[in-house]
């Protein structure tokens, strides 16, 4: 314990300078306001800012990008409090109560429970990132090729059961993202694979032209159909300050929504999208009057807005400790980490101490900077919403070109972009995910090179993967996994909760 | 036989082309053994896998029910796909303001509400945004001019 204090007083050091301090802040707005935004996703954001990066410190970017990921948690929230419709996937619940309370002229408690539990729930995560990071990594010391291996699958597995809509499509996805991501020079013997010839992919697709096409061209494609311009709720906001009683209310379903949070948020899948979900459906079922759930009982927005903030924070622990992303989101986080030249893994906590406490310190700065950014200031943010999405697209269009070009002063893979966000407008109209495709390109080169080491020590033998026991025992878990998904009894249920959703 | 999923039928048959057009590329290159993989061992399994889920998606949507096909809004994606594409060609000849000037134009017939007055003063501002933002702020090496 004292070990963990000393090593975050370490982090605040290094995470409280001023330039850090800068970028937390900006990360944390550009989140709060790609948040508040619909359409725009901290995936697509990130992966249009990650060129920029490249000219950050690797502590920096890390710290900017973090806070652009969990300020879209708070920044989701207002939106789906004040217009019903939630700026991110990790919101949709809060629609269903915090509107109501908005419509009962009770916004601004609404609003600040959001991000007082969110802020409860950020502090809570980061110690539990603090606490649980050393003894992760510690732990995957231990880890050979075929632990590796044996945990990526686990990974994979684990995002296409979380992941929204059909399994099966979502295991197509991870399957042509691990495709996608042979692309380019075999690393053993440097042979050239289905580049097609052109030169720009030869050492493989970059991951920021494959994300940036995926999801910010085609979320974009994908809302210039819709013409239906956004109405705001006229209302004003009157007294943000929750009574007592709200607080009463509100405190044992932060507790829990934290708690829920941190751990879904460690598993694969998108902790930050189904822990609201679990969080809203633990707290209808055990409250004394469900009845009141769906016409603005403030349980039902204290503790999902809590869960996603805890989820998204703690989604950093398998990135940090074990380097294996558990999401589309900390993928590029891989991809940004990549850029500064670090390989993301256990090593990361002894090689370099002060990028990793510095990271999980300026969280909390973030968080408690992202309430400042958000309750004072929610009507500049209402205000926002009412500038039309024509005038907007051109922005996001731009600063996604501008981007990709910016990483190799390449015009080519511009054009590939516009390829990639072909490929993605494809995708979502034929009920595909995107998020497991982008997971899977980014474990593919990890996945084959772990295979390959292991079928070298065991000299071909498959039955390696089962005869150590880490291995065997993370295999079990993705067997497992697999079986819930496919009993009947959970497809049914997991059919209605992601049918909010659309 | 009726189909009962055109979504995942249109879905299908793409990871089966898909699945075709990488065992097209993959050619002659070296499968290996499971001991010593060669560089074609692992886009092998994954493009005959393509193929599988390409199979199974296609026959499914034969049995279970689905959504009936979306529309693909051409309208508004070629315009956007096609100023991406004329960003790319533009950028090195004639520098970031043309390029960028293009993207705006092209991309504007993408949208049905467009307001061609305003649409030129959001142009003009967000041109002027990008060149003190990555070329005066960030550095970067971007041509701004064409170079002659």
């Amino acid at each position: 314990m004292d070990n963990v204090l000393s090593n975050l007083a370490m982090g605040f050091g290094a995470a409280a300078t001023p330039i850090n301090l800068g970028l937390c802040f900006i990360g944390t707005l550009v989140g709060t306001l790609i948040g508040v935004l619909p359409g725009l996703g901290p995936i697509a954001t990130i992966a249009i800012l990650l060129p920029i990066t490249f000219y950050l410190d690797p502590l920096g970017a890390l710290i900017m990008l973090a806070g652009i990921y969990y300020g879209a948690q708070y920044g989701g929230s207002t939106t789906a409090i004040l217009v019903n419709m939630p700026g991110e996937t990790s919101s949709v619940v809060t629609t269903l109560d915090g509107h109501q309370m908005a419509r009962r002229g009770r916004a601004g408690p609404a609003l600040a429970i959001a991000a007082l539990g969110s802020f409860f729930a950020g502090c809570v995560a980061t110690f539990v990132v603090a606490l649980f990071g050393p003894l992760l990594a510690a732990f995957a010391q231990n880890f050979g090729p075929p632990e590796y291996f044996a945990l990526m699958l686990v990974g994979l597995i684990g995002a296409t059961v979380l992941a929204s809509g059909s399994v099966v499509k979502a295991v197509a996805m991870i399957i042509v993202g691990l495709l996608l991501g042979c692309v380019g020079s075999d690393l053993e013997s440097g042979e050239q694979r289905m580049t097609f010839g052109i030169p720009q992919i030869a050492e493989g697709i970059n991951f920021t032209t494959l994300a940036v096409g995926l999801f910010g061209v085609a979320e974009i494609l994908r809302n210039l159909e819709k013409t239906a311009d956004r109405t705001v709720l006229g209302a004003k906001i009157t007294g943000l300050m929750p009574t007592w009683a709200d607080i009463k209310q509100s405190a044992m379903p932060i507790l829990r929504g934290t708690g829920i949070g941190s751990l879904l948020g460690i598993l694969p899948g998108n902790g930050a999208v189904l822990a609201p979900y679990a969080s809203y459906t633990l707290e209808k079922k055990i409250s004394k009057t469900p009845s009141r759930f769906g016409k603005g009982a403030i349980e039902g927005v204290a503790g999902p807005e809590s869960a996603n903030n805890a989820g998204a924070q703690t989604s950093f622990i398998p990135l940090l400790t074990l380097g294996i992303p558990p999401n589309a989101v900390m993928a590029m986080m891989v991809g940004a980490m990549t850029i500064q030249g670090i390989v993301p893994g256990p090593q990361v906590m002894n090689e370099n101490p002060t990028l990793f406490w510095g990271m999980i310190a300026s969280m909390w700065i973030g968080n408690a900077m992202l309430v400042i950014i958000n309750l004072p200031l929610v009507g500049v943010w209402v205000r926002l919403l009412r500038v039309p999405y024509r005038i907007l697209f051109p922005a996001i269009l731009m600063f996604c070109c501008i981007g990709v070009y910016s990483i190799n002063s390449s015009g080519v893979e511009v054009m590939l972009v516009a390829l990639f966000g072909g490929i993605g407008y494809f995708l979502l109209k034929h009920g595909f995910e995107p998020a497991p495709l982008l997971l899977a390109f980014v474990l593919g080169p990890l996945m084959e090179e772990n295979l390959r080491r292991s079928f070298l020590i065991a000299r071909g033998d498959p039955t390696i993967f089962v005869t150590r026991p880490l291995s065997a025992s993370l295999l079990a878990i993705a067997l497992v996994l697999i079986a819930i998904v496919l009993l009947p009894s959970v497809r049914k249920r997991r059919q209605e909760v992601f049918h909010e959703e659309d | 036989m009726r189909v009962r999923s055109p979504q995942d039928l249109v879905g299908g048959i793409a990871l089966i082309l898909l699945s075709l057009l990488a065992f097209s590329q993959i050619g002659d290159l070296k499968f290996g053994t499971a001991s010593r993989m060669g560089p074609g061992y692992f886009p092998t399994v994954l493009a005959g896998l393509t193929g599988l889920m390409g199979l199974v998606i296609a026959g499914r949507s034969l049995i279970l029910d689905g959504p009936p096909l979306d529309r693909l809004h051409w309208r508004q994606a070629l315009p956007i796909l096609g100023a991406i594409l004329a960003f790319g060609l533009a950028i090195r000849p004639l520098g970031l303001v043309i390029a960028a000037a293009l993207l705006f134009a092209i991309a504007a017939f993408g949208s049905s509400d467009t307001k061609w007055r305003e649409m030129l003063v959001v142009s003009a501002a967000l041109i002027l945004f990008a060149v003190g933002l990555f070329v005066l702020a960030l550095g970067l090496p971007f041509p701004l001019w064409p170079r002659f």
